[in-house]
């Protein structure tokens, strides 16, 4: 979370490009986007890495099966083994449904709560949320914010000046 | 490109967001009455107990398992079209009604999820289904078909919560920070969870997003396949086969895309969304009714050809004799094998009269279809002695209009308070 910093709009996504570019350029690396659409130009201008929660879901739906699958076999063969229609009490084709659909609830719940953690969600106020006109971040403009907290922030300039309006959020940069 | 993005904005979210014409009050007014007779019919079941239903031995599986089992499958269309559409790419036309779809799928599952709960007779111990640590030390016998509905329709259900609340994250974020109210930029700003479009949120979501369509895709035919086993399992006549999962799971789309045109027309006519929900999404969305009606009619002819094959007197004689539901079964061929091929003509496809007629039918074809596969076999099964009739009662004929009143009321709902066409993915869409 940014606590404080400088905040600019730009009215397209080539704009923000060069914008982030020259950024970098000048050595400063805490910088953030809010764009109404994803881009993968965007992530690779920030230098970020692809998101790596399919592992987490991977990992998720596993745990699910496996332990689906133990539970059906503590309860079932183990707990309360109980004999209809001549059953076996450990019975591996009627407890694969079970496994593969728990395999699938708790693959969905692990990406989703990543995401959660991952995203910074469920946090309802940023400081960024007080600059003025941020709102056209989820319509159509992009905007770029530099944490007040970069060790370069000094030596911005008027990098962000020549490209749009700029704005500080949360005092003084 | 900033000004295209402002326009689609101000242009779908307006429409969106105007106000609610006589029509949605009406609608919604009907609803709401028909909400308050399911209300009524199922306080009067718990009340007397499921006596009040039609089902009894012979028929101990009608009512409630046809409708469970018709519910359902109208919901599968909705995944259909938002996972799998989403995984092969077909944005194009995918995205004006992916919402609307996955949408009907949520209520349509809330509509099916009442039956087997209310079937269970003492509705108030439906989570004895669940394994949970108690004193008596009974567990849940998961060989039998129970605890896999159980299974499959929750995680069906939660999958498919999942995937539609993070698909609207981002537009219920565009609502809080455009709404010109204070109450609904509160309520929308708890809804949208803090989303800011920032760079690192979209970037997770994004892997998110593919991920909980890579889980929903599978589940599309896992569920129906886990529901047609409770059928597969059974010795009745005509239930124990290997055809029923892709059987079950064609008739579930097939039925679900008719729910689909019988939704989207009336939506983009009353919202005058003509020009997003477009007529090749109308017609992409009759082509594929078109197929899947084909592979269930495909489903009728190795249906019947397995009764021949088998040998089994009881499977043919319910196969190809008669009895006094067969006039259901010729009324399902019609609805579900003839007039779907109208939609082979252009022109057909292309009107949305004839779709709304088409899909109508096909809904009530899908309903003839499972009353056959869960009533007939059981009056006939291998047992002459055994055989018996069945009639619904008024409390079930309540219960099914009540569910359809249900799922329209929370459908209205959802129209006039949430962003049912995905703005945000029409934007990225856009972008390209």
């Amino acid at each position: 979370m940014m606590r404080h910093g400088i905040a600019a709009e730009f009215a397209d996504e080539p704009a923000l490009l060069a914008a982030i570019r020259r950024a970098r350029a000048r050595g400063l690396s805490q910088l953030e986007v809010y764009s109404p659409v994803p881009s993968e130009q965007i992530d690779a201008a920030l230098g970020k890495p692809r998101s790596r929660l399919a592992v987490a879901c991977g990992l998720g739906a596993l745990a699910g099966a496996l332990g689906a699958y133990a539970l059906q076999w503590y309860l079932v063969a183990y707990l309360y083994p109980i004999d209809l229609g001549g059953r076996p009490p450990h019975m591996p084709l009627a407890y694969l449904i079970i496994t593969i659909e728990m395999g699938f609830l708790v693959g969905a719940l692990a990406v989703f709560v990543g995401f959660l953690i991952a995203a910074r969600l469920v946090r309802l106020w940023d400081p960024i949320s007080d600059v003025p006109g941020i709102e056209s971040a989820t319509r159509d403009k992009f905007w770029l914010a530099i944490d007040g907290d970069d060790p370069a922030i000094s030596q911005l300039g008027d990098a962000l000046h020549d490209a749009g309006c700029v704005a500080t959020f949360g005092g003084a940069a | 490109m900033s000004e295209a993005l402002a326009t689609l904005h101000d242009d779908v979210f307006g429409r969106m967001r105007a106000r609610a014409g006589y029509h949605w009050r009406i609608a919604f007014l009907v609803c709401l009455g028909g909400t308050g007779l399911l209300a009524g019919c199922l306080a009067w079941t718990v009340y007397k107990g499921i006596g009040v239903w039609g089902s009894n031995l012979p028929a101990a599986w009608a009512f409630a398992i046809i409708n469970f089992v018709w519910w359902i499958g109208i919901g599968h269309a909705g995944t259909f079209i938002s996972a799998i559409l989403y995984l092969l790419e077909q944005n194009s036309w995918r995205n004006p009604i992916s919402r609307l779809t996955e949408t009907m799928t949520i209520f349509a599952v809330v509509q099916a999820g009442l039956f087997p709960i209310f079937h269970l007779g003492r509705p108030w111990f439906a989570y004895w289904l669940f394994p949970y640590p108690d004193i008596m030390g009974v567990w849940p016998n998961v060989k039998s078909a129970l605890p896999w509905d159980a299974a499959a329709v929750s995680t069906y259900f939660t999958v498919s919560v999942l995937f539609w609340f993070t698909g609207m994250l981002p537009d219920l974020a565009s609502l809080r920070d455009h709404a010109p109210t204070r109450v609904q930029r509160i309520c929308y700003g708890l809804l949208a969870m803090g989303w800011r479009g920032d760079a690192r949120g979209w970037r997770h979501y994004r892997v998110t997003y593919l991920m909980l369509a890579s889980i929903a895709a599978p589940l599309v035919i896992s569920v129906h396949s886990v529901v047609s086993s409770d059928f597969a399992i059974g010795l009745t006549p005509s239930w124990h086969t290997t055809l029923q999962p892709p059987y079950f799971v064609a008739g579930a789309i097939f039925s679900g895309f008719a729910m689909v045109l019988v939704l989207a027309i009336p939506v983009r006519f009353f919202y005058r969304l003509e020009h997003v929900i477009t007529d090749r999404v109308l017609d992409n969305c009759a082509k594929l009714l078109l197929i899947t009606g084909c592979i269930v009619a495909y489903g009728y002819l190795i249906e019947h050809f397995g009764a021949y094959y088998n040998g089994d007197p009881a499977d043919r004689s319910l196969m190809f004799g008669f009895h006094p539901t067969s006039f259901i079964f010729w009324a399902m061929l019609g609805c579900n094998v003839v007039v779907p091929q109208v939609l082979w003509s252009r022109r057909a496809r292309r009107s949305k009269l004839v779709l709304m007629v088409v899909g109508v039918l096909v809904l009530i074809g899908m309903w003839f279809e499972r009353f056959t596969i869960v009533v007939e076999g059981l009056l006939r099964d291998q047992l002459p002695s055994a055989w018996g009739n069945y009639a619904p009662t008024v409390v079930d004929l309540g219960i099914l209009a009540g569910t359809l009143a249900f799922f329209g009321l929370l459908f209205l709902g959802f129209l006039r308070f949430m962003p049912f066409i995905p703005v945000s993915e029409l934007k990225e869409e856009a972008t390209r």
